[in-house]
């Protein structure tokens, strides 16, 4: 053995022929905080890798006439003014594989969970050019969050780019999450990528994740809070390039950037520090730029290029609900819809908090399902009216008949879009209880014992009336035949559930 | 207007071109009076440089700076300066010599930005880089 390892040496050094080549080398003539002046390097291309004394990695960001301003990818302690820089004559790419399924790296592609090195399969660019015209396709099938608010009201397709906003607690990294887990089986690979996320609350999701079996077809991107601001800066673009490796395949990819704020600052300091002018809120000029070129490398690509799809979820944290904010504008100006979490609604318990007024998705009704669109219409429907009459609600007995019925109905409908965290919802499930909601069979459950009600209600439809379920979920729509069986079975259940209460 | 410090050693070059050393020395006081006045004799490091540069860059001449392990004989210094040369195609070649033992042996060779690495030092890095792969 020791024999075979030395002879294996020998060769390999018998081989080895070092060729003086020519570099291309500049000088460090300042050096702080992540970002470094470069002298020399005349002929480096913008955003090239840069090698420093040491291995560490920068980017040419700025180009100066005898200058190059660059940002360190790594710890930039041991890098010194004088340091030689090498060019590498490589825009910045990062190696993706179909190991990476199930790990965590960080945004150059480093394995960070301890689980061994991943080998590359190919390097990808962090920045390429967004499929044009014609490569696309209009999104026509949909992503299933599992959330039944959000798949009925406001639905996402593959391809599509929807923002999720809100202030800091109301839930936004919750609903990503969920939707990771719901794409268990789907066919869909997930990327979750932490832009300057407390490390701890990393760990805390990967671990949710792990629980829920949902590791097996997603990759983590981390870039911490401790991690230089360059990672967090690069962080979604990585992202994006792994989910572009796939999408390539003709494999459908759910992106996550959580959040799309903190990348912004990450940037903001960045470009301050380089001596770009701010601009309003201090954020550089090209701040809409950034994410517009980042979001439109979602999409849905015709069948003739793969018919592969990145769907992005975008997080954007605001500050006081103040929705017209700088960064939070341009996001919603840029993206396919947004769902907006409300703190107030999270603080009355209804949870997901998602405001059904004010959330859109401009593109994902063409790729609901037709079980869903028939019961959403009449769902959004009686939640508007209701918000209309919700003032009068605590004029309970004074109210005439119409009145009353539509106020009540609104307080059922929104007891029924509750959902516990972690617990996505099959898409023939969730059809099933809001036609039962919409058809007004629930009009006469008590509003406290709903809950309790709609989970009686799939464990029953689960256990005894398996064949709707079935035919919902393989016909994707609710035919006369189904309505009728799905009549008869409520009405079943309704009274065996007065009856005993629990069956 | 602010004037660079590539405008200043443009100027000085201009005004100092084809004149005698008398002239010169002339021309090089009322610069010097003139920064002063202006209060750039801050500039005046990178003047100097830039300066050199357009000098150079005008008369065809490269500076080299060459490492070596052990003093180089004449008729090495010979050679570099024919290769450095032909390499630029320059008239002139001007070798800065420089002596550091930690290269073990070879030389590194440095023209502007480019650096041809021929030490032992830089080869025993490139070998440790491919049987680490």
């Amino acid at each position: 053995m020791k024999n075979h390892i030395i002879e294996q040496l020998k060769k390999n050094i018998e081989n080895f022929e070092a060729q003086a080549q020519t570099e291309k080398v500049g000088k460090v003539i300042e050096i702080g905080d992540g970002v470094a002046k470069i002298s020399g390097l005349s002929d480096a291309m913008a955003s090239e890798m840069l090698e420093f004394e040491g291995g560490v990695f920068g980017v040419a960001l700025n180009l100066e006439e005898d200058q190059v301003g660059a940002m360190i990818l790594g710890d930039y302690k041991g890098i010194k003014e004088g340091d030689t820089v090498k060019s590498t004559g490589k825009i910045l790419s990062i190696p993706v594989a179909e190991k990476m399924i199930g790990r965590v790296i960080n945004p150059l592609g480093v394995a960070i969970d301890g689980n061994g090195d991943i080998k590359a399969e190919k390097f990808n660019p962090i920045e390429k050019k967004a499929p044009g015209v014609i490569e696309r396709k209009s999104v026509h099938q949909p992503v299933q969050t599992g959330i039944k608010a959000i798949d009925a009201m406001i639905p996402v397709g593959r391809g599509q780019r929807e923002l999720i906003i809100g202030d800091r607690q109301t839930g936004k990294t919750a609903i990503a999450i969920d939707t990771i887990i719901n794409q268990k089986g789907q066919d869909m690979i997930c990327i979750y990528v932490a832009i300057g996320q407390k490390e701890s609350k990393v760990a805390r999701l990967v671990a949710e994740l792990e629980k829920a079996g949902a590791m097996d077809h997603t990759i983590v991107v981390v870039a911490g809070a401790s991690d230089p601001a360059a990672f967090s800066f690069i962080a979604p673009y990585s992202g994006c390039a792994i989910a572009e490796y796939f999408m390539d395949q003709g494999k459908d990819v759910l992106v996550v950037y959580d959040d799309l704020s903190k990348h912004a600052w990450a940037y903001r300091q960045t470009s301050l520090i380089l001596k770009r002018p701010p601009g309003r809120e201090a954020y550089p000029g090209d701040i809409f730029y950034l994410h517009s070129r980042l979001l439109e490398r979602s999409a849905k690509l015709s069948d003739e290029f793969g018919g592969g799809s990145i769907t992005a979820l975008p997080i954007i944290e605001t500050q006081a609900g103040d929705v017209s904010a700088y960064i939070p504008t341009n996001v919603i100006s840029i993206t396919d819809g947004q769902i907006y979490l409300e703190a107030d609604l999270f603080n009355k318990g209804i949870r997901p908090a998602v405001n059904v007024g004010l959330s859109v998705s401009r593109v994902g009704s063409s790729a609901q399902t037709k079980a869903m669109k028939k019961v959403s219409g009449k769902l959004r429907l009686d939640l508007a009216q209701f918000r209309e009459l919700e003032a009068f609600a605590q004029f309970g007995s004074d109210l005439d008949e119409k009145t009353r019925k539509q106020i009540e109905r609104g307080q059922r409908t929104v007891e029924i879009l509750k959902q516990g965290q972690y617990d996505p919802m099959l898409m023939e499930n969730q059809s099933a209880i809001l036609f039962a909601l919409t058809q007004g069979f629930l009009d006469d459950v008590d509003q406290e014992s709903i809950l309790d009600w709609e989970r009686n209600f799939h464990k029953y439809l689960k256990s005894s009336h398996k064949e709707i379920l079935e035919g919902i979920a393989e016909k994707k729509e609710l035919t006369e035949e189904i309505i009728k069986s799905l009549e008869e079975a409520i009405n079943e259940f309704k009274e065996i559930y007065q009856d005993g209460g629990e069956q | 207007m602010k004037i660079t410090q590539k405008q200043y050693a443009q100027a000085l070059y201009d005004l100092t071109k084809g004149k005698n050393q008398e002239e010169i020395d002339a021309v090089v006081l009322e610069f010097s009076k003139e920064l002063k006045k202006n209060r750039k004799m801050r500039m005046l490091g990178g003047i100097i440089e830039k300066f050199e540069q357009i000098y150079n860059a005008e008369n065809e001449i490269v500076i080299a700076d060459v490492v070596s392990a052990t003093k180089l004989s004449e008729e090495q210094v010979a050679n570099i300066i024919e290769f450095v040369k032909k390499k630029y195609k320059t008239k002139e070649a001007v070798l800065n010599q420089k002596i550091k033992k930690d290269i073990v042996g070879g030389i590194i060779l440095k023209v502007g930005d480019d650096v041809i690495d021929g030490s032992v030092r830089g080869k025993i890095i490139e070998l440790r880089k491919k049987l680490i792969q």
